[in-house]
């Protein structure tokens, strides 16, 4: 019994006494028909696949009917809100100070009366960089009538080339028509070039002298660079 | 009458393949003819299951139709044949995992097997005992893991040499030498009353 070779003719003699299984008579027309089936029939969906038709038919129509609703439901853009947030988008009256808003990649846009949100509306600045905006837009003043941070750093960069001495300090006076200063001019006279103050190393003529100013107060208030102390920006 | 070049049943197996492909439907007529009886026993052993047996091997004489262009006569037609009829056995006893069996009613007048017995298997004169053996091995080698099946019916049942088998089942010599030594193990032990019988 343990001897394999004894197996083996063993087994021999068993399988050879078996009755073989053989095919029906109607074998070949059944498969003809079937041959005929498959050649009539065109492409058919795998049996292994039929289990799974019905689920995945369903998610089709399903997904199908989600996208039309969507569609009808945002997609004609007669409502200006957000429909994820609910919240209006900002006009973009009121815009991020220079410097921050511009280097973060943000488009400059915050919401009006809203604190802002990192990653939204004031980019990844940090608010604590910018007290005067934190506070502005925190304490919800940050809407139309605010003060505008452009308007600010164009004050901030008067102030700071009144104390130029010379050319841009003669011109601001001779347009004020008011001495900003103490000087040898009396007060209330008006400064120029032609007044003999001004030295004629820097005597230019007036028209020189206002472009330049309005230029220079132009960059100030868009640039997102600091004014550095004693004199415009270098470009 | 039938397109094609004329074929006979003399012509080799090889020809008559070549004879379809070239679109003789006869000569497809004389493979089947061949063929539909081996195989029926082949995939019958296999499966345990006569109907699906017959299933299987209508399914291997469609892909004959319908990919004998790929016939490449490299290796003999046999053992191309029975490695459909295998692969397509294989597909069938995995499927056999998610089916859900259906019981059969008590009433029902087709509820006997009908199983098909070339050599006089299903003959009433004293084939009984044949038709008992038939269960009895076929029990036995249902509860053969398949890989060592497959191997037992075609080396002992099909009488099919080791280098066919090895093509066939596409596996090793070492291969086969070793699960046909672990089937027979399993075996003698599963037909252990009849093994010892003749001693």
């Amino acid at each position: 019994m343990t001897d394999p070779r004894k197996t083996d003719e063993r087994l021999k003699n068993i399988f050879s006494a078996l009755p073989r299984a053989g095919a029906p008579d109607d074998f070949e027309e059944r498969l003809r028909r079937k041959l005929a089936l498959r050649a009539a029939g065109g492409p058919r969906l795998p049996r292994r696949f039929v289990l799974f038709a019905i689920p995945a038919l369903s998610l089709v129509v399903v997904g199908t009917l989600s996208v039309l609703v969507y569609m009808t439901r945002f997609g004609a853009g007669e409502d200006v809100r957000s429909p994820s947030e609910g919240v209006p988008v900002a006009s973009p009256s009121v815009v991020s100070p220079p410097g921050d808003s511009l280097r973060s990649g943000s488009p400059g846009v915050a919401s009006p009366g809203i604190a802002p949100r990192s990653g939204a509306g004031a980019g990844d600045a940090p608010v604590s960089r910018l007290p005067e905006v934190r506070e502005s837009i925190g304490t919800g003043q940050g809407g139309p009538g605010a003060v505008r941070p452009d308007a600010k750093a164009a004050d901030e960069f008067r102030a700071k080339n009144r104390t130029v001495p010379g050319v841009f300090k003669a011109e601001q006076e001779r347009t004020v028509g008011v001495s900003l200063s103490d000087s040898d001019a009396p007060a209330g006279s008006v400064v120029s070039a032609d007044s003999g103050l001004v030295p004629d190393s820097l005597a230019v003529s007036d028209s020189v002298l206002t472009d330049s100013l309005h230029r220079r107060t132009d960059t100030a208030a868009v640039s997102p660079e600091p004014v550095r102390e004693g004199g415009p920006p270098h470009r | 009458m039938s397109r094609g070049p004329a074929v006979t049943a003399r012509m080799s197996d090889e020809e008559l393949i070549r004879a379809f492909v070239d679109g003789s439907e006869d000569a497809f007529t004389l493979l089947v003819g061949k063929y539909k009886n081996p195989l029926v026993n082949f995939v019958y052993r296999i499966l345990g299951d006569y109907d699906d047996a017959l299933d299987v091997v209508q399914e291997t004489f469609v892909r004959l139709h319908q990919k004998a262009h790929t016939y490449r006569p490299v290796a003999k037609f046999s053992t191309w044949i029975y490695t459909i009829a295998s692969n397509l056995a294989k597909t069938d006893l995995r499927r056999r995992k998610w089916r859900v069996p259906v019981p059969a009613r008590t009433g029902d007048v087709d509820s006997t097997p009908r199983h098909v017995f070339i050599d006089g298997g299903n003959r009433p004169d004293g084939s009984a005992d044949r038709a008992l053996l038939s269960e009895a091995v076929q029990k036995a080698l249902m509860t053969l893991p398949e890989q060592f099946r497959q191997v037992v019916v075609l080396f002992y049942l099909e009488d099919l040499s080791y280098d066919e088998i090895c093509a066939i089942l596409r596996i090793g010599m070492g291969t086969l030498k070793s699960r046909l030594n672990r089937a027979r193990t399993m075996l003698g032990h599963a037909l252990g009353p009849m093994m010892r019988d003749d001693d």
